[in-house]
């Protein structure tokens, strides 16, 4: 009942504000290899469906950020700062409504932590309605403290490059890590200053999707080597993706899937915003 | 049940002038949250695995505890040949594929393996790798039992160090509830550029606990460290065991030195400020966090500071009205200084 009122001034509310305001979506993805700065790799790593999924077939204006996925938050956070400066102020947009995929949601948290870093941050930040975060590392990820274990290994193959390499980015995400940049640099975590807009997070919690897909087997064999403790996706556990702002819903979709609208509709999910 | 009251809120112009370019920004915690002190160290990492590096065609002992299954990854950079025997007498032999019926399975892709045991016994399996001529690097073999209860916890700290604070190296190694003394526990420290150190063997306290404290870094470069941890020994019933753990702390450049935190009320304001010695010239961020004698979090502030290298002051307002009638004088202060240009803790200090 209470989510029925609720939804119902929702929409109220909005049919009166959408007269003035323009609504737009911003996917930030996670981290990877550098060439994600580049739009069509950046653009897979979400797969056209969950985009159009999301955006109602096309329907609500969007931007499929880019970024060198090997880079730290605060390198990553001004390329995507730029790309969303530059969209929305060139669009008219002012009601951003955003996407992130596990380091994505780290980079978010940035900007959305240190407005005076960046001259853009602030009037991005003042434009955001919310951010919808799966899989997010906020407490960092046991995976990536894998990737330190192994430093001054060989580092190469399949399951390497789903922990990724020791790169900024992975170092970045261990577990070490991000209780320094939540102690000192992020807001939103026990204890610090709230963000000043609403995180939703989406914890996954699932690990075999589909046996036949080597990244299922892969993020199975991690989160039995890596040690995550609880429920996790292969990649992040779920106490680290709820670590920061709401929970919304938690889902069977594993890491690689939970960017996708394949094994569950997430992206459907992600539409009921608009 | 997400979200519709945010909306309106979100759309609304009036967070804009609070927080226009270039000036602070200030704020009160959320009610109930409570002020957390800086952590001294990370959180545990809790392993319950082990890596083993080979260079050439070699046996490798795989001591088991015999509680659930074992996953075996061997990783290389090209293709690396592993025949797996078990205490039962069996093998996988090269290329063989295992089964569900056999217990053993092995997964491929590309130059990696995983090899899985679906239930070990508590004793040692063996892994013959046969390393290819060419191979450049080092073959890596991390075998994990995900459902053992033995763990090794480990970290170092303190997590933000400064310049001259010792280093602890910290490990645990428990069966359940039961402590494990008597193991063997050493440490390689790792450099932010990626340099290993030498092996630092650990005192055994003999509660379980494992530590060795450092006087300094081996060489000043700042950034991340990173450390890794190996314990091999025995259970009291005697079965062998191996873990690897890791640990991380941050080098901190001694960036400045903060003096006494003094305050004023200044019209409608709370003026923290306090001396600095600026010892690197650069971007940094303030920040000042207040809590009242509970430790509940009351306000906070932060704000960029372009500084140049010598003595400066160093000032943040703070509305009176985010301090909820607080009496000033009753309030805990914790003030800090961060690099921006170079990411890192210049100072901290606080005031009860």
């Amino acid at each position: 009942m209470k989510r029925t009122v609720l939804l119902s001034l929702a929409v109220a509310l909005f049919a009166t504000t959408s007269l003035v305001a323009k609504t737009g979506v911003v996917f930030i993805h996670g981290k990877g290899g550098a060439n994600l700065a580049q739009p069509s790799v950046a653009r897979a790593y979400w797969g056209e469906d969950m985009i159009r999924a999301t955006t109602k077939g096309f329907t609500i204006p969007y931007l499929v950020v880019g970024y060198d996925g090997t880079q730290y938050m605060w390198v990553a956070g001004g390329q995507v700062a730029g790309q969303i400066y530059n969209w929305m102020n060139a669009n008219a947009i002012d009601d951003i409504v955003i996407e992130t995929h596990s380091f994505g949601g780290v980079v978010i948290r940035w900007i959305l932590s240190n407005p005076t870093y960046d001259t853009r941050y602030q009037p991005i930040i003042n434009r955001i309605r919310w951010v919808n975060s799966i899989a997010a590392p906020n407490k960092g990820s046991e995976a990536a403290n894998l990737a330190g274990t192994l430093s001054g290994s060989w580092l190469t193959g399949w399951l390497v490059d789903l922990v990724g390499q020791n790169t900024d980015s992975t170092k970045n995400c261990s577990t070490s890590s991000m209780t320094y940049y939540n102690t000192y640099y992020l807001k939103g975590t026990s204890g610090r200053p709230a963000l000043p807009k609403t995180v939703y997070n989406i914890a996954g919690t699932g690990l075999w999707n589909d046996f036949v897909h080597a990244e299922d087997t892969g993020l199975a064999t991690l989160s039995g080597i890596a040690g995550m403790p609880g429920e996790d996706d292969g990649m992040v556990s779920q106490y680290s993706a709820q670590a920061v702002g709401i929970v919304w819903f938690t889902t069977l979709a594993n890491h690689h899937h939970n960017r996708r609208n394949d094994y569950r509709k997430i992206g459907d999910s992600l539409a009921t915003d608009f | 049940m997400k979200k519709s009251l945010l909306l309106l809120l979100s759309l609304a112009p009036a967070a804009l002038g609070a927080n226009a370019i270039g000036a602070d920004v200030t704020g009160r915690f959320d009610a109930g949250t409570r002020y957390a002190e800086p952590e001294a160290h990370a959180p545990a990492s809790v392993s319950r695995m082990f890596a083993r590096t080979v260079t050439r065609d070699t046996a490798v002992d795989l001591p088991a505890t015999g509680a659930g299954g074992m996953i075996i990854w061997t990783i290389g950079e090209s293709r690396v040949s592993t025949r797996l025997h078990t205490p039962e007498g069996a093998t996988l032999d090269h290329g063989e594929r295992g089964s569900v019926e056999r217990g053993l399975r092995r997964f491929r892709d590309g130059s990696d393996e995983v090899l899985h045991v679906m239930s070990t016994a508590a004793a040692r399996y063996q892994l013959d790798v046969d390393v290819p001529m060419n191979l450049a690097g080092n073959v890596t073999i991390l075998a994990a039992e995900p459902d053992s209860t033995l763990t090794l916890s480990t970290w170092a700290a303190p997590l933000s160090r400064q310049p001259g604070q010792p280093v602890t190296l910290h490990a645990e190694l428990r069966d359940g509830d039961a402590a494990l003394a008597g193991a063997n526990v050493t440490a390689r420290l790792v450099s932010p550029n990626g340099r290993t150190f030498d092996k630092i063997t650990l005192t055994d306290r003999g509660d379980g606990v494992y530590t060795a404290t450092v006087a300094d870094l081996p060489n000043h470069a700042h950034g991340t460290w990173q450390v890794r941890f190996d314990a091999e020994g025995a259970t009291p019933d005697g079965i062998r065991f191996a873990r690897t753990g890791s640990g991380e702390l941050v080098a901190e450049r001694g960036a400045a030195r903060l003096g006494r935190i003094e305050t004023e009320v200044v019209g409608d304001m709370l003026r923290v400020s306090l001396d600095a010695d600026v010892v690197l010239a650069g971007a940094y961020r303030f920040d000042v966090l207040i809590a009242d004698q509970d430790r509940n979090g009351v306000a906070w502030g932060e704000g960029m500071r372009n500084l140049t290298a010598g003595a400066t002051k160093l000032q943040l307002d703070i509305p009176l009205a985010n301090l909820g009638g607080a009496n000033t004088e009753d309030l805990f202060f914790d003030v800090r200084l961060l690099g921006l240009d170079t990411i890192g803790v210049a100072g901290r200090v606080t005031r009860e």
